[in-house]
């Protein structure tokens, strides 16, 4: 009905005749236009390539697909030809045929497109260009230089024909994905013994606080191995640019520790920085037990009980352990308030800013100035006690309500023994036994 | 007999009326207390004060207290307030308006935000819950944006 | 002292005839059995109603009912008022208890079969009572604008919403409006504070002066009751005391079990876990569940809702419907009917609390 009424519509608008005339003009234009183009490559190959991981079957959902490139657009040959079966017509030399490129020809064969900016940026303006520049200096580009072809090319986290943007979470540079990546290499100490390096980088990794943020708590923010070694450029940081790498996200920290006594002497002695006390991978979450000289200490690793600098971490520990234990007592005392019943807001709110007290000041430790410590702890220590004071209000006013109570209570008692009195009495009286 | 039985009886009336008495007053006294306003008259708001107008200097922020949680109070370069609940979207540090930039940073992770709160760069997901500002008599009125 | 008193009984009784009152008060009597315990109930419920209307004047002296203020004026009444967490914890507690024995006071009634003639109308001003105090809770359960009460009232009030014709009517009486929102808050309130006192007041006066005319009910074949008390003083002092009693009770858990406020509502969040309605509403709730999204062509709800206003109008109507009682016979079927709505109350309740979470 409604389709017939458009039919309608549309003959009493367009005169039939100007419908003929855009028919005979306009039909012809549309060959003008690009035709989708034929890939003939994929109908002979995918013949005999049944694996998943087959070239013509993962090159279904590859960035490079979607983008409406064909294989021969990094390969060579013509697609568009109907060879027959004949290879030789297809995969023709004369019409640019190149053999797949081997391990070590890979950064060279992709960077033909990824490093020209004039190309690349018809797919997005945006775009990086530097990738192949960066791999160059890299660890793993510097060995393939050198005819290592065991070490990591572009495919070797990209895929082959399987390539995705790195937000596709499909793919194996999602940022939760790349730990795994890397460690596929990495872990193996097979693989890795003629590099001398360790294989539990991943092990420590998934410890660490940023592991945990990134591969439990799903928090993709988290620094993965690509964020403090680089993406193309992946390579250990220097002992001496280990603040710079940590510093990109714990800015705070960094610059405390730049300002400290500790930079000079960390580097002169070859200490990796912030690695010398956290460790690397592992990224350590430091306690109070870390300051001091005890067995956990790091601070105990250079320092002794004797030298001034040991002196200091242990009054460090000290007045950070008091002032934690004080906050410690605050929230039992505000869980107990709460418990109760009794107003809670106020302390809760004051709380949030004690803790916040104890963040900073295990964050001045950075500055290694126990005058810093003193004053920020002195500031938390008020407000805590402060705190400490308003819950004991509350659970004073709370045995306050219970005597009320109590009273409140005797009292009722005493009106109620005496009124039984009274019924017992005049119930002598009053009760009717013929009713 | 006679005499015992009255002094008895008038034992309980005392006790009655006493205890009544005692009762009474102790519900009296909590209802009397209730009827007579409190020190701070006014019930807390949806509104609160984040300080007063010609306190800040241009392009300066402050934190104020948002019921139980901080707020950020900035006065922009252009002579503008502006305020957002003062908790990082990363993991609840509490940012800092920063006139060198005319940002809000988070000093935990180093995140920061524009002065719409949006987050520009470093860890932050989201952007910062913006508060509805507006001015009543001398006081700078911070509200949530219902 | 005792002349001023005759004096003024004299100068009433001059111009209202009281003495005929005082009269029939002193001669009323109330007969004394197993069962006696069963009269004190409809007593302690008055006594709860007393103390909801002054502590809800109290309230009033600083509640706010809009959605920007009544949340923290209840805060404000909680934390700063002196002992405003008292009398707001008593409007509360007294609140439930209240309910908890106008459902005594009712279910007692019903198996005495108290309601026959001639107290049919006594049984029908009860069962109105019993329904508003039902409107008070729900209406009043809003009022402090949190979380849990927040999405109580949406769930509840889009039942509503499932009865032909008018129910999209009704859901915008109740609510003010599509939705939940301040108009919805200011509206409760003043069914709350305004509309439902005025009702009650005139059922109570009338339900209570039936009670007084009438005196006690004996029980079906307890017509013999030889032993008895006077109603004034033996059996006010009782009273008296069983007060005294409720009133311990309920300043200790008051205290002792202060109401939480919990946290403000928030229209644009999702609804939280564990949304319930007060306890006196879950057998209903509960009951709504059980019906499948369909019977035959019809919707379940829609049949579930039509389902308890039959047997809301099934309950007015009993006395009238008793037949046997109305003959002075036992009834055996509406006591089964009472224990089995006690039973079925009773245990889908408790079940709500334990099983159905």
């Amino acid at each position: 009905m409604y389709s017939h009424n458009l039919m309608k519509n549309i003959i009493r608008h367009f005169n039939i005749i100007y419908i003929l005339f855009l028919f005979i003009f306009l039909f012809p234009a549309i060959y003008l236009f690009p035709q989708e183009r034929h890939n003939n490559c994929i109908e002979c190959h995918s013949k005999f390539e049944e694996e998943e991981t087959s070239p013509t079957i993962e090159f279904k959902n590859d960035i490079h697909n979607t983008s409406g490139m064909l294989c021969s657009d990094c390969h060579g040959g013509d697609p568009e030809i109907n060879a027959g079966g004949n290879q030789e017509l297809a995969m023709n030399p004369k019409k640019g045929y190149k053999p797949p490129p081997g391990h070590n020809e890979i950064p060279e064969f992709c960077a033909r497109c990824h490093s020209d900016f004039e190309y690349m940026k018809k797919f997005n303006p945006n775009i990086r260009v530097d990738q192949y520049e960066n791999y160059l200096t890299s660890q793993h580009g510097k060995l393939l230089a050198k005819g290592d072809d065991k070490v990591a090319n572009c495919v070797s986290c990209h895929k082959t024909h399987g390539i995705r943007k790195k937000t596709n979470p499909a793919s194996a540079v999602f940022a939760n994905k790349i730990p795994e990546t890397c460690s596929k290499c990495h872990s193996d100490p097979e693989y890795m013994k003629e590099y001398k390096i360790l294989t539990n980088q991943l092990e420590m990794y998934k410890k660490s606080v940023h592991g945990e943020f990134l591969l439990e708590k799903g928090d993709l923010n988290a620094p993965a191995c690509n964020d403090c070694h680089g993406n193309h450029g992946a390579a250990p940081p220097g002992v001496e640019s280990v603040h710079n790498v940590c510093g990109v996200c714990h800015s705070g920290n960094n610059q405390l520790f730049l300002k400290s006594s500790h930079k000079k002497y960390f580097d002169e002695f070859g200490f990796p920085e912030c690695a010398s006390c956290h460790e690397h991978h592992l990224i350590k979450k430091l306690t109070e037990e870390s300051l001091g000289v005890g067995d956990q200490s790091v601070c105990g690793i250079c320092h002794t009980q004797e030298d001034e600098g040991g002196i200091i971490a242990v009054e460090m520990k000290n007045i950070i352990e008091n002032f934690s234990a004080l906050r410690d007592t605050c929230q039992i005392l505000s869980e107990e308030v709460e418990r109760k019943g009794m107003p809670v807001n106020e302390i809760k709110y004051q709380m949030n800013n004690v803790d916040s007290e104890l963040l900073k000041a295990r964050n001045i430790v950075h500055s290694f100035s126990l005058e810093n410590i003193k004053q920020i702890t002195e500031e938390g220590t008020k407000l805590a006690i402060s705190v400490k004071k308003m819950a004991n209000d509350e659970l004073k006013e709370y045995q306050i309500r219970r005597i009320g109570l109590a009273v409140s209570l005797f009292f009722i008692f005493l009106a109620g023994t005496a009124l039984y009195l009274k019924i017992k009495k005049i119930d002598k009286k009053n009760i009717i036994n013929s009713f | 007999m006679e005499e015992r039985n009255t002094s008895r009886k008038s034992f309980i009336n005392y006790l009655l009326g006493g205890g009544f008495t005692l009762v009474a007053a102790s519900f009296l006294y909590p209802i009397v207390r209730f009827v007579l306003p409190p020190k701070s008259t006014e019930a807390e708001p949806m509104a609160v004060s984040a300080g007063k107008v010609g306190e800040m200097h241009l392009n300066s922020g402050k934190i104020f207290k948002f019921g139980r949680k901080p707020g950020l109070l900035i006065y922009t370069e252009q002579g503008e307030y502006q305020a957002f609940m003062a908790t990082c979207t990363h993991l609840d540090c509490i940012v800092q308006f920063r006139n060198d930039s005319e940002s809000i940073w988070c000093a935990c992770h180093n995140g920061y935000y524009d002065l719409n709160g949006n987050n520009i760069s470093g860890p932050p997901p989201r952007p910062l819950e913006r508060l509805n500002v507006f001015i009543k008599d001398d006081d700078i009125m911070v509200s949530k944006i219902t | 002292m005792k002349t001023y008193t005759t004096n003024l009984i004299n100068w009433l009784d001059k111009r209202y005839n009281i003495k005929e009152i005082i009269g029939f008060i002193t001669e009323k009597k109330v007969p004394i059995y197993k069962h006696t315990i069963w009269y004190y109930m409809g007593g302690i419920t008055l006594l709860f109603f007393i103390i909801q209307v002054l502590t809800g004047i109290l309230l009033l002296l600083y509640y706010r009912p809009t959605p920007e203020e009544a949340f923290e004026s209840v805060q404000f009444i909680m934390t700063q008022v002196h002992y405003g967490w008292l009398i707001r914890s008593i409007h509360s507690w007294s609140a439930n208890l209240m309910i908890l024995f106008a459902f005594i006071h009712m279910f007692s009634v019903l198996l005495l079969k108290s309601y026959r003639p001639p107290r049919e109308l006594t049984w029908v001003t009860g069962v109105l009572l019993m329904y508003i105090s039902l409107a008070f809770g729900f209406t009043g359960y809003l009022l402090p604008w949190n979380e849990l009460s927040f999405f109580a009232t949406k769930v509840g009030t889009d039942i509503a919403g499932v009865i032909p014709f008018i129910g999209k009517f009704i859901i915008r009486f109740l609510r003010g409006g599509e939705d939940v929102t301040g108009a919805t808050l200011t509206r409760l309130f003043g069914f709350h504070v305004a509309v439902l006192p005025g009702v009650i007041i005139v059922i109570l006066v009338i339900h209570l002066l039936m009670v007084q005319r009438q005196g006690m009910s004996k029980p079906i074949g307890l017509k013999e009751v030889k032993k008895g008390m006077l109603f004034f003083p033996d059996f006010f002092l009782r009273d008296l005391l069983g007060w005294l009693f409720a009133v311990g009770i309920l300043a200790a858990l008051a205290a002792i079990f202060p109401w939480e406020l919990g946290q403000k509502a928030d229209p644009f969040s999702s609804a939280p876990e564990g949304i319930a309605p007060e306890w006196y509403f879950l057998f209903m709730f509960q009951t709504l569940k059980f019906f499948p999204a369909r019977i035959l062509i019809l919707d379940g709800e829609v049949i579930a809702v039509f389902i308890f206003a039959a047997l809301g109008i099934f309950w007015i109507l009993i006395p009238f419907l008793d037949t046997k009682a109305r003959r002075e016979q036992k009834s055996p079927i509406f006591t089964t009917i009472g224990i089995f709505a006690i039973l079925y109350v009773g245990i889908i309740t408790i079940l709500s609390y334990f099983v159905f979470k």
